[in-house]
């Protein structure tokens, strides 16, 4: 590429490369743990309703440990937690038959497959809530006789079962929202985070012999229409829900209720910053690693109705502790931008250069900062990066560099 | 460890080896392919985003996607490169889809008035990045199958043979994709001067 006058490469700074290693190695710890999740104290456990599924209510006193032990309950083990709670132990294998298949993880939200005395089940754990599959319910099998849904979580966890002799992976689909694969286990346990809603939804599945393979021509045999699976054995709010008494809270509450974009764990965003501008809003909420930002407006076909968006951070990275959400321009003539992000928890200041010839402060509030651009901003170096520095309350910086402007 | 074990050692195993023991869970197999490739793949998602921040990132991510995905991924030929470079290249087309939209919309803002800053003295440099940006811009503009080819041989430097095995399309098909791009990128970038 020489011949298009490309920089040279360069050498990988040793901070670099111990950012992205400890990032790493963070990784592989939690995934030792059996999932990624975030610590939120058990004070008070707040219902979880979804549904009409059996619903159980644990109250634990203020720093207690979630589970018998001298620390919460973590992996799998919270699942058991949560049947204990739920008063089912006898609905289940022992907990010392507990094997797990394997575990998979999207962010803060875990599936475990497990397999008991024969008998799989599977448990799903989030930020705040338990789900954990009926072992003894009867299933409802799709077209092909071998494959049946066991779980369809409002997350959007969907898993089930399979032959494995005839399928190696599953593809899950419904009309135009495309497939997720998943790879079938041997003992013909398949899940996937799907994104979809299960009161909206309803999936199909395709088998594939090559779980390494992405080739049309290697599906096996179409599992056909998955029926609903039978509802859960416990669904459990263990972990505290945000507290969103707050302006920004109630705004969050309402923008994520109305968004048509489906978010896992909704319940688990703290509010952040919050940016009014007549009827155009922008309200931020964190979670753990991940991030949101959600919009409303009114819709310029019928002004008098309000449309909600929902963006999340795409990056789930700790490389770089400030970083900005993306956010499309809100409104249609002249409508203001808004620049927001994601800092750390304990930033209470940010300054940054977007063009304008003097450092302009956002708002800082719950990890996240926000503001709606100045006339005339734009990025500072015509690179489209903008320069930040956050700090603390004592006034040290948290980071002191460039980040994307758009 | 049992007497009379073979053991391969850290340096001198490939790609193929690490990667086969971190999918059954060896993490420091995992970390010696991280140590092996990340200055690699920071330096493509760079000339992938034209930014170090940016490129910071994607690498960080791209091995997160590794490490998560490692069971169900089987390297083509001996290098991890190839793939890791992919999944580096999905990331930046993920991110950039969503700043498109605001980025054409803030060019209709007024520009500020000029004044004097430190942007003159690395002018030099910015003028390389903004060649770099430039690049990629029609990089993006490229159909699909020049664009793939251009990401890992281009701007990656891999090996025809690698991309063409990654790709499985035969080699020549590469060789013919990256001479049309080459041929486009100078006409589009031509166009800018």
């Amino acid at each position: 590429m020489t011949d298009f006058g490309l920089p040279p490469r360069r050498a990988l700074p040793e901070e670099v490369r111990d950012r992205m290693r400890a990032t790493l190695q963070e990784e592989m710890r939690q995934t030792r743990r059996g999932g990624r999740w975030v610590f939120v104290a058990a004070a008070a456990v707040v219902l979880l309703v979804v549904g009409a599924v059996s619903v159980t209510q644990l109250i634990k006193p203020s720093g207690a440990p979630a589970a018998g032990g001298t620390s919460p309950a973590s992996g799998i083990d919270r699942c058991w937690s949560a049947v204990e709670a739920a008063g089912k132990t006898s609905e289940v294998p022992a907990r010392t038959e507990w094997a797990v298949s394997y575990t998979e993880a999207r962010g803060d939200d875990s599936v475990f497959a497990v397999q008991a005395a024969g008998v799989p089940f599977f448990c799903e754990t989030t930020l705040t809530s338990v789900t954990v599959s009926d072992p003894h319910a009867a299933l409802a099998y799709a077209p092909d006789g071998k494959t049946a849904l066991v779980l369809y979580t409002a997350s959007g966890l969907a898993a089930g079962i399979t032959d494995p002799a005839a399928y190696q992976a599953m593809d899950l689909y419904t009309g135009d929202l495309g497939a997720t694969m998943s790879t079938v286990a041997t003992t013909g346990q398949f899940s996937a985070f799907t994104g979809l809603d299960p009161a909206k939804t309803q999936l199909s599945s395709w088998g594939r012999q090559d779980a390494t393979s992405e080739k049309a021509g290697e599906y096996v045999g179409q599992a056909g229409l998955l029926p609903p699976p039978p509802p859960p054995l416990v669904t459990l709010a263990d972990r505290r829900a945000a507290d969103r008494r707050s302006p920004a809270g109630v705004a969050l509450d309402e923008c994520l209720a109305k968004a048509p974009e489906k978010l896992t764990n909704a319940n688990a965003y703290s509010p952040g910053v919050l940016l009014q501008d007549g009827r155009y809003q922008v309200v931020l909420g964190k979670a753990g690693l991940d991030a949101v930002a959600c919009t409303s407006q009114p819709d310029p076909a019928k002004p008098e109705n309000t449309l909600y968006r929902l963006y999340s951070n795409t990056f789930t990275g700790q490389s770089v502790p400030v970083r900005r959400l993306s956010v499309q321009p809100i409104g249609i003539d002249d409508p203001p931008l808004a620049f927001v992000g994601i800092v750390p928890d304990d930033t209470t200041k940010l300054a940054a250069d977007v063009g304008v010839g003097q450092p302009v402060y956002a708002d800082v509030a719950g990890g996240t900062f926000g503001m709606w651009l100045p006339a005339g901003a734009k990025p500072p170096a015509g690179d489209g990066m903008a320069w930040v520095k956050s700090e603390n309350a004592a006034g040290t910086p948290s980071f002191n560099g460039w980040i994307p402007f758009m | 460890m049992a007497a009379g074990v073979p053991v391969e050692t850290g340096p001198d195993r490939a790609d193929r080896t690490l990667w086969e023991s971190a999918s059954a869970g060896d993490e420091s197999a995992f970390t010696e392919l991280f140590e092996r490739h990340a200055q690699a793949v920071w330096n493509h998602a760079y000339r992938l985003t034209g930014s170090w921040a940016s490129a910071e990132d994607l690498t960080s991510n791209t091995f997160l996607i590794a490490w998560r995905k490692r069971a169900d991924v089987q390297l083509v030929r001996d290098s991890a490169l190839p793939w890791l470079y992919t999944v580096a290249g999905n990331l930046a087309r993920t991110e950039h889809r969503g700043a498109r939209r605001r980025l054409r919309l803030l060019k209709k803002t007024p520009e500020p008035p000029v004044v004097p800053d430190h942007a003159d003295t690395v002018a030099a440099q910015l003028d390389g990045e903004q060649r770099l940006r430039q690049v990629i811009e029609a990089v993006r503009s490229l159909p699909r199958s020049q664009r793939q080819v251009v990401e890992l041989c281009l701007l990656g430097d891999l090996p025809i043979a690698d991309a063409a095995a990654l790709l499985d399309v035969a080699e020549v098909t590469v060789r013919s994709h990256i001479s049309r791009a080459r041929a486009q990128l100078r006409a589009l970038l031509q166009e800018e001067k």
